[in-house]
């Protein structure tokens, strides 16, 4: 029986952490090629709100998986018009782009609050969907590192400046990787709301995707990595429901803080050992360190 | 100083446009919407008391960015902040409503100070000491800031009397911020006013003010003529946070009447917005937390009577600050390119 | 067969080329000769698609040409060797290879030996998976190198090769670029050392304010003659160091930190230490640490009985200290604040609560009018002025204070001539009032021309202290390159 449990607890994991695991993954590649974009969070949200609408009306999660990571998309060009086409602050676009999605995600998302909808049926106790997301990891990590394109983006990470004067068009690789970043946080937001909550509420993802911008820090830029980190924070968040479940005696609010303050705590654990600044893509540090005027 | 007022006006024809696309889009008349929306905000008494009811967070919120902005900080904690200001307030308040007495009013507004400032400063010491990246910081304590209030709420504070709805027991008068001229606006849009006085004084001319733009300018040449960037960074995100603070229990006690859920809507990205389009002035963000005052007030009303979702305004705001983004990246291009 | 006729360039109201017609011919070396700022490296980067011209046309065998980016240049065979180099250091020295091979394929696993080709002629010793930032930079200079024959450019640009190398290296560079002549490629050298000229150029060009002032085969040209071209007057050196007074006045033991380590001399009253040695080996590190920037780990440094080191970067940097960082736009100032603002940052934390900044503005302008700042302006941003007037502010700042010792950082790199001058003049001004400096440079020239002695440092160490007049430039690349040696 306690077999069971822990693979109760496991399964329990992995489905907390495959949104975030998404978010992740996009941001990590987003952050590749020098952009940081906060508006991930913005864009998880048009995509739960999108992937549940199309749920609950159309049916059928995968068609909801897809509006969803296209709704991601769509709003990151929000993101790519400002920082690249005006050349605007990231972090102001990026908070431009959350307060979007906010808005976006709940005016359409208030005829849908409540509501239900059905998901993909379980291939080997979890949702397919999972194991699709953890083979995107490799997948991931071996495009960046083992092709050229992947080449192309990390040489513009670290120097935009470099890579024009090598022949490449430094812009055109950052607004592909914003874009990428755009419907895998898209799909994180749909797989949130269509798959592992299968409802609506607003608000739905309470900060996964401003954490995942703390987290791709502790991934140290690394797709590889993206997947323990991702489980990390599943595990807390499943600890949450878990500790409530086995009737400890604290309030749920309190553990609520646990997923937010582990990613606090790994961050200042990170900054103290100070090594995550050498595996830092350079073109962030003007944004990171803020040594400059923004 | 003209170009910034191009600027400045080219912004608002763009986002006027888009303001217009938008309520197309979602099926409603625009000239009459944007018409009734400055009635619904600045149309007559009880408008515009209600634009200033809501103008007060929002531009507490918008100082509580600002200074930290001074040293280059990009803080968003301000919800945050206002949260666990609010919460020490009410402690203080919760401890104090037996013996009643006139200190108790300034007890609690200091209460809430030092929370706000607790809250701000640790996003500071992590900043300064460990080199955590404030803007990640703060967004994750806005998060454990609303938890930690929701605790007490729920929990040891809950009012027994009040059954359907979780809140604590009701400010006393005498812990609660005044209101002015009977109106819903209080005694904390002064306070503001005051902190909008005291930070253009005290950090555009003074020597401490272009202490902290050498730092934000060029932190090794800071250091080298003896600027402490550590110190300033937490003073800065400790005092934006006692003001943001102020905010929070303003609106527990005034506008409330107690501490519970929900106490910002959210006023601190709103106070991000607005410290943002101020170019991180403090004279102009006493106007412009009108202005969107006014919007969100106007996004309130327009939910009672025109059957317009609130959420509306939320989005507005978002076109807006992409619109100033845009036009500022634009001028700022320009301004290079011309020498 | 390159032709640039007409091209223009100007940025802002500077024009920084203004009217060149150029031809560039194959099998030749085209010593491209200019001082600072003439306007050299802007020319190329045209040519290299950088930006475009405002007016003029390039042509590529009798083709016009319009060269809309660096990709586009490479694609006509046009190569860069850039001065301030375009490798990621990040990565390994074969991705850096690989991003501008034409031939890489999609999938990066092939080991693309004919890619390593050129490399392993340039450096057989260099280790491909190598972290490009791990290399020194002579080793990367040879990547660049690499990179660019790789795209067997018919046309090789090279910006200021030698002002990073050691003589050693130097003369490697020059033993390289014969063969590529002899191949039938078409050189570019970009310099503004008269050395390189003569060492490998068949024909020189010479460039001033943005205009060809004189173009020749180089065996037609006395190096006189070449210098007035650059200058337009005879070069007038500025005034020898006076003698050292013989009073010891600063006192540096064991001194240790970052990259700099035991270092220890002595300085008398009014001397000028000259450190040379290519950067990297500690000069930095040794700069900050008697700057007081940075605290030592060990050693000590005592000027007149008093240590002017910052231990655990606590307060301000000793004020008997004059400091001129290297890179000033960087390093030196608040780029937006006013220069008033600049000039008052050494006293800012003893002004008062609200000081009176028309007062401050005041004594700027006459501070600047004193050091010769253009233009003095008061409330004019610090980055709006050029190179040499920001230079000439941060002295102002750093010498209105008399200070007791100077620590000075490449204090004329990319200055002309005329504020290199001024430079001068105010360091060894202030060392005829018996203050020490200590100078670090990477031009021998200049170092054998101001300081009484000079230090070479390699691998964080002082190697040897040469008397000026034994401080030849092959007793001083020999120190650089080979074992240490003391000498006085």
């Amino acid at each position: 029986m306690a077999e069971w449990a822990a693979l109760a607890w496991f399964a329990a994991m992995l489905r907390s952490a495959t949104p975030l695991l998404l978010v992740l993954l996009g941001e990590t590649l987003t952050q590749r090629s020098g952009i940081i974009n906060l508006g991930v969070e913005g864009q998880m949200l048009v995509g739960a709100v999108v992937g549940f609408a199309v749920a609950a009306t159309i049916g059928g999660p995968l068609v909801a998986l897809v509006a969803g990571g296209g709704a991601g998309l769509l709003l990151s060009l929000v993101h790519a018009l400002l920082c690249l086409g005006f050349r605007a602050n990231q972090m102001g676009s990026g908070i431009a782009v959350w307060i979007l999605g906010l808005g976006i995600s709940s005016y359409y998302g208030r005829s849908f609050v409540g509501a239900k909808v059905t998901t993909f049926a379980p291939v080997l106790g979890v949702s397919p969907v999972i194991w699709s997301a953890i083979l995107l990891v490799p997948l991931a990590g071996w495009w960046l590192y083992r092709t050229r394109p992947g080449l192309v983006w990390r040489a513009v990470g670290e120097s935009v400046d470099n890579a024009h004067a090598l022949g490449i068009r430094p812009r055109g690789v950052q607004l592909q990787a914003i874009l990428v970043g755009g419907v895998l946080s898209g799909l994180g937001g749909a797989v949130l709301s269509v798959d592992y909550t299968q409802t609506w509420a607003n608000e739905i993802t309470k900060g996964r995707g401003l954490v995942a911008v703390g987290l791709v820090i502790v991934a140290r830029w690394n797709p590889f990595l993206a997947l323990p980190t991702a489980l990390f924070f599943g595990f807390f968040e499943a600890a949450v429901l878990r500790l409530q479940a086995v009737g400890l005696e604290v309030s749920s609010y309190l553990l609520a803080c646990l997923p937010y303050a582990a990613c606090l705590a790994v961050l200042i654990a990170v900054h103290l050992s100070a090594r995550h600044a050498s595996y830092m893509p350079e073109g962030l540090r003007g944004v990171f360190d803020a040594e400059r005027r923004i | 100083m003209i170009r910034a007022a191009g600027a400045v006006a080219l912004a608002a024809v763009c986002f006027l446009a888009i303001a217009a696309a938008f309520f197309l889009l979602i099926g409603k008349p625009p000239l009459q919407m944007l018409g009734t929306m400055v009635l619904y905000a600045f149309g007559d008494g009880y408008s515009l008391s209600e634009t200033l009811v809501k103008a007060t967070p929002i531009l507490l919120c918008a100082l509580a960015i600002i200074v930290p902005a001074r040293l280059g900080l990009i803080s968003v904690g301000a919800d945050g902040q206002l949260y666990i200001g609010a919460l020490a307030g009410t402690a203080v308040m919760l401890a104090g409503t037996a013996a009643r007495g006139w200190w108790l009013l300034p007890a609690v507004l200091l209460g809430a100070m030092a929370g706000g400032a607790l809250w701000g400063g640790v996003a500071g010491v992590l900043k300064a000491r460990i080199g955590v990246n404030e803007t990640i910081s703060t967004l994750l304590l806005n998060y454990i800031g609303v938890l930690l209030v929701n605790h007490f709420v729920y929990g040891t504070w809950r009012d027994p009397a009040n059954l359907g709805w979780p809140s604590t027991i009701p400010f006393p008068p005498e812990a609660t911020v005044p209101s002015l001229f009977g109106t819903r606006v209080h005694a904390g849009f002064l306070i503001a006013l005051v902190g909008v006085a005291a930070g253009h004084a005290w950090l555009v001319r003074s020597r401490f003010g272009v202490e902290l733009r050498v730092l934000r300018e060029n932190r090794k040449v800071g250091d080298m003529v003896g600027l402490d960037y550590a110190r300033n960074a937490i003073v800065t995100m400790a005092i934006g946070g006692a003001i943001a603070g102020i905010a929070g229990i303003c609106e527990a006690s005034a506008i409330q009447g107690r501490l519970q859920p929900g106490l910002s809507l959210g006023y601190g990205l709103t106070g991000f917005l607005v410290a943002w389009l101020s170019g991180h002035s403090f004279v102009w963000a006493a106007p412009i937390s009108v202005l969107i005052g006014g919007l969100i007030a106007a996004g309130d009303a327009l939910q009672l009577y025109a059957k317009v979702p609130a959420a509306s305004a939320t989005v507005l705001q978002g076109l807006l600050f992409a619109t100033a983004l845009a036009v500022a990246g634009v001028a700022r291009r320009q301004g290079a390119r011309n020498g | 067969m390159i032709q640039l006729r007409g091209v223009v360039k100007a940025f802002g109201p500077v024009r920084a080329v203004d009217g060149v017609d150029l031809e560039i011919r194959p099998g030749q070396t085209l010593a491209l000769l200019g001082e600072n700022g003439a306007g050299k490296s802007t020319l190329m980067k045209l040519l290299y698609g950088v930006y475009p011209p405002d007016a003029g046309t390039i042509e590529i065998d009798g083709r016009a040409c319009a060269l809309s980016s660096p990709a586009a240049a490479i694609a006509q065979g046009i190569g860069m060797v850039f001065q301030h180099f375009t490798l990621v250091p990040a990565l390994s020295v074969r991705e850096n290879l690989l991003l501008t091979w034409p031939r890489t394929r999609w999938l990066l696993d092939r080991h693309h030996q004919s890619m390593l080709a050129s490399l392993t002629a340039l450096a057989p010793a260099l280790d491909p998976s190598q972290l490009v930032a791990q290399l020194s930079v002579g080793e990367r200079q040879l990547v660049e190198l690499a990179r660019v024959l790789n795209i067997d450019a018919r046309c090789v640009i090279l910006d200021e090769p030698t002002a990073v190398l050691t003589p050693l290296e130097t003369d490697r560079l020059y033993g390289l670029i014969r063969p590529l002549v002899a191949e039938g490629r078409a050189v570019v050298l970009i310099t503004h050392k008269l050395a390189d000229v003569t060492a490998c150029a068949d024909r020189v060009v010479v460039m001033r304010q943005g205009r060809i002032v004189d173009a020749a085969p180089a065996g037609e040209r006395s190096s006189d003659q070449l210098v007035r071209a650059m200058i337009g007057e005879s070069q007038a050196l500025e005034g020898d160091p006076l003698p050292p007074s013989g009073r010891t006045r600063l006192v540096v033991r064991g001194l240790t930190a970052g990259g700099a380590r035991d270092i220890g001399f002595e300085l008398a009253a009014g001397e000028v230490l000259g450190v040379a040695g290519v950067a990297g080996n500690g000069q930095q590190a040794l700069a900050e640490a008697l700057a007081g920037v940075l605290a030592p780990t060990a050693g000590d440094a005592v000027l007149d009985g008093r240590s002017i080191l910052r231990r655990a970067g606590r307060g301000a940097i000793d004020p008997r200290v004059a400091y001129i960082p290297e890179q000033p736009r960087d390093n030196g100032v608040a780029g937006a604040l006013s220069t008033t603002v600049n000039l008052a940052l050494r006293r800012l934390s003893a002004m008062p609560a609200f000081p009176d900044w028309s007062r401050e503005a005041d004594a700027a302008r006459t501070l600047m009018r004193r050091f010769d700042v253009r233009p003095a302006d008061p409330r004019l941003a610090a980055d709006a002025l050029s190179g040499g007037n920001l230079q000439k502010l941060v002295l102002a700042r750093e010498f209105s204070g008399a200070p007791e010792l100077a620590v000075a950082c490449y204090p004329t790199m990319g200055l002309d001539v005329a504020a290199t001058g001024a430079v001068h003049r105010c360091l060894l001004d202030l060392a005829g009032h018996g203050a020490c400096v200590v100078w670090f440079s990477e031009d021998l020239d200049e170092l054998r021309h101001v300081a009484h002695r000079i230090a070479v440092m390699r691998d964080g160490r002082i190697v040897g202290v040469l008397p000026r007049d034994l401080a030849s430039r092959h007793e001083l690349g020999r120190l650089m390159a080979g074992p240490s040696a003391r000498v006085a």
